[in-house]
């Protein structure tokens, strides 16, 4: 009968029926209630209850009724085997009958006490208010909209953790207007998207309570003089330990504006990635934070010479991880008794701009001998693309420096379809590799699934083995996925 | 590997029950058309289908014979899910009438078809379960295939507890 179907045949029976079915199938025995919500979950990518996460793309169908009952099976299913401790919660341009549905997480939220942080992902752009014309007799503006997300996060008196990730890309829009008091229990702000805006009232909030422990703005400093007076009242959130400020398009104009007005007693670990990073700022900036213990300029642009006078002494005091580029490294190390206590060194760099391997190399050698205690990964970045970048295994003889010795691992990042194509490029990879003589791990990150398949990996973990002798490699990582060698030659 | 279409095969069931059918009309179970395209000589044995009873596969029979002649499935034709859950009604006419039996019936069916691997009698066997799923509320469904709850008495009142957090569907 129905239940002593094998899984395989029940999925076949799953695969027609609605959430609703499904959730009603769930509730009459063990091996339904298994296979159903199992079935549920694949079907809404929701791959591991214990960190849950519910998600409304953009492009999902759902029935008005389904995108409820979607949350009303997940509901089912907290309760056991797994209670989850985070739930994730994406919400994408949502129409007004999302906007319904939030009030019912806000619900779930409230219900499950297994969840000890919530990370609220909320993205509005700026066809939301065309795609809202359709639904004329739903009222819903986006101010509610927005009160009805950040009530949930708000409200969930037992987590711990809250997380707000937050886009706005609407030009005259501040969603956030009246609304105050109303996070006593926000402490991870996280905004992104070209033109962010984190408005006056938010800020003015956020600022005044203690709880605000990391933040992120990406791409999200806008030239607008009055925004950027708006973010730097978040800047000043006493409490903030985490600051994050990627991919900004602040001028130098508006780092001398802001910059030098930040201080932040508690900043722990600071990011400040694909941003122009001016020396004197930056340097007036760190001074005022001896308290940072991880600086990472990844991929940031800069003014930066290694020709210019060094730093002030006692810069970085506490820092154990630093990335950059090498005229930065060069730069924060100058010398021998520099940044004391530093531990992991990432020397970032964009591959088309090889002139960098120069730079290290004149940078690096006078703290040579410190290099040998240090974790040191390489970072190259291969996003160019075929056409716009020469791969560096397949140029001529390039220097590198000496220093490159004392590299532990190597991280190329790439989503470049070809590379590796087949195994003249992989012979000529593993040829360069040999100056690379101490590298442990080999990784590929940011790489597409579909082109970095497990072929790719193979053919360079054999080709790995065969130089056991020359080469120390033993791991290869592609993605998150790291396994030895002999692993990914079988696989 | 084509051969005649007039060409008989025997079958024998597990209850010793014995069919024999054309080519043809056989070959619409992928199961037995590989066994025939692996065996070259001709062969007198009938072919023993340990996981079929006479009544089922004459059940079986009569779906294959109605379809003979229509194309196979291609084994890449995979469907969306969404796509499969829009086509869920579509049972022809014929195939309502003769999936019509009892629900022992029903299920054996699903089996039988899923062994001998005929994907469109599979489909509608599937298709039928769905339709006596949907639209039901859980008691009803409970009742329908006679299912037994098996849950600790805990668990299905944590299950109840938050069912009824969501009556508003």
């Amino acid at each position: 009968m129905l239940h002593q179907l094998p899984p395989e045949l029940l999925e076949c029976v799953y695969a027609r029926l609605d959430v609703f079915d499904l959730c009603a199938l769930a509730t009459l025995n063990r091996h339904l209630h298994f296979t159903a919500l199992h079935h549920l979950f694949s079907r809404y990518s929701v791959f591991d209850p214990v960190r849950l996460s519910v998600t409304f793309p953009r492009t999902l169908t759902l029935s008005p009724k389904e995108s409820f009952a979607v949350i009303q099976a997940l509901m089912m299913a907290l309760s056991f085997p797994f209670p989850p401790k985070l739930l994730e919660c994406t919400v994408e341009n949502p129409f007004p009958r999302v906007c319904k549905d939030l009030v019912k997480i806000r619900r779930l939220i409230e219900k499950v006490n297994s969840i000890e942080a919530v990370e609220f992902h909320f993205l509005l752009y700026e066809d939301f208010e065309r795609h809202r014309r359709r639904f004329p007799k739903r009222r819903t503006s986006i101010i509610t909209l927005v009160r009805d997300l950040l009530d949930v996060v708000a409200f969930k008196s037992p987590c711990r953790k809250v997380t707000l990730v937050g886009a706005v890309v609407l030009p005259h829009a501040d969603p956030f207007r009246d609304i105050h008091g109303k996070y006593p229990r926000l402490n991870n702000l996280v905004g992104f998207g070209r033109r962010f805006l984190f408005p006056n009232s938010l800020s003015n909030d956020v600022s005044k309570q203690s709880n605000l422990r990391v933040l992120n703005i990406h791409g999200s400093l806008s030239f607008h003089r009055t925004i950027a007076e708006w973010t730097f009242k978040l800047l000043t959130s006493p409490s903030v330990e985490v600051l994050s400020l990627r991919d900004t398009e602040l001028g130098y104009y508006l780092w001398e504006t802001i910059l030098p007005r930040i201080y932040l007693p508690n900043l722990k670990e600071l990011y400040l990635n694909n941003t122009m990073v001016d020396r004197t700022h930056i340097t007036t900036f760190l001074t005022r934070h001896p308290s940072l213990v991880r600086l990472d300029l990844g991929f940031s642009g800069t003014t930066m010479d290694p020709t210019w006078p060094s730093p002030p002494r006692h810069l970085l005091p506490n820092v154990t991880w630093l990335e950059g580029d090498p005229r930065f490294l060069g730069f924060f190390l100058h010398s021998h008794t520099s940044l004391p206590k530093v531990r992991e060194l990432v020397i970032n760099i964009i591959v088309p701009n090889i002139i960098l391997f120069k730079y290290l190399s004149r940078a690096l050698p006078h703290v040579e001998p410190r290099l040998r205690q240090l974790n040191v990964t390489l970072q190259l970045s291969l996003h160019g693309g075929p056409g716009s970048i020469n791969l560096p295994w397949t140029q001529s003889d390039e220097e590198i420096p000496s220093c490159c010795d004392h590299i532990k691992k190597l991280v190329i990042l790439t989503f470049y379809r070809r590379l590796m194509k087949d195994d003249g490029e992989v012979e000529g990879f593993l040829v360069w590799m040999k100056r690379f003589k101490e590298v442990e791990c080999i990784a590929f990150e940011e790489c597409h699934k579909e082109v970095w398949n497990g072929a790719v990996m193979k053919r360079l973990a054999r080709g790995l083995m065969k130089r056991e002798s020359e080469l120390k490699v033993r791991t290869l990582q592609l993605n998150d996925e790291a396994k030895p060698l002999e692993e990914w030659s079988e696989s | 590997m084509a051969a005649p279409a007039t060409q008989q095969i025997k079958i024998r069931c597990n209850d010793e029950k014995e069919f024999t059918v054309d080519r043809d009309v056989l070959e619409r179970s992928v199961l037995i058309k590989n066994m025939l395209e692996d065996v070259t000589e001709q062969q007198d044995a009938p072919i023993p289908l340990p996981n079929v009873s006479g009544p089922v596969m004459a059940k079986v029979l009569e779906y294959c014979t109605h379809h003979r002649g229509e194309p196979l499935p291609s084994a890449d034709t995979e469907q969306s899910q969404d796509e499969t859950r829009k086509r869920t009604t579509d049972i022809s006419e014929w195939d309502q009438k003769f999936i019509t039996v009892d629900q022992e019936m029903l299920f054996e069916i699903i089996l039988a078809a899923n062994y001998l691997d005929i994907k469109s009698l599979l489909d509608v066997g599937c298709k039928t379960v769905a339709n006596m799923i949907k639209g039901k509320t859980p008691e009803e469904i409970r009742k329908l295939f006679n299912i037994v709850n098996d849950f600790t008495p805990e668990e299905e009142a944590q299950i109840k507890k938050e069912n009824e957090w969501a009556e508003d569907r």
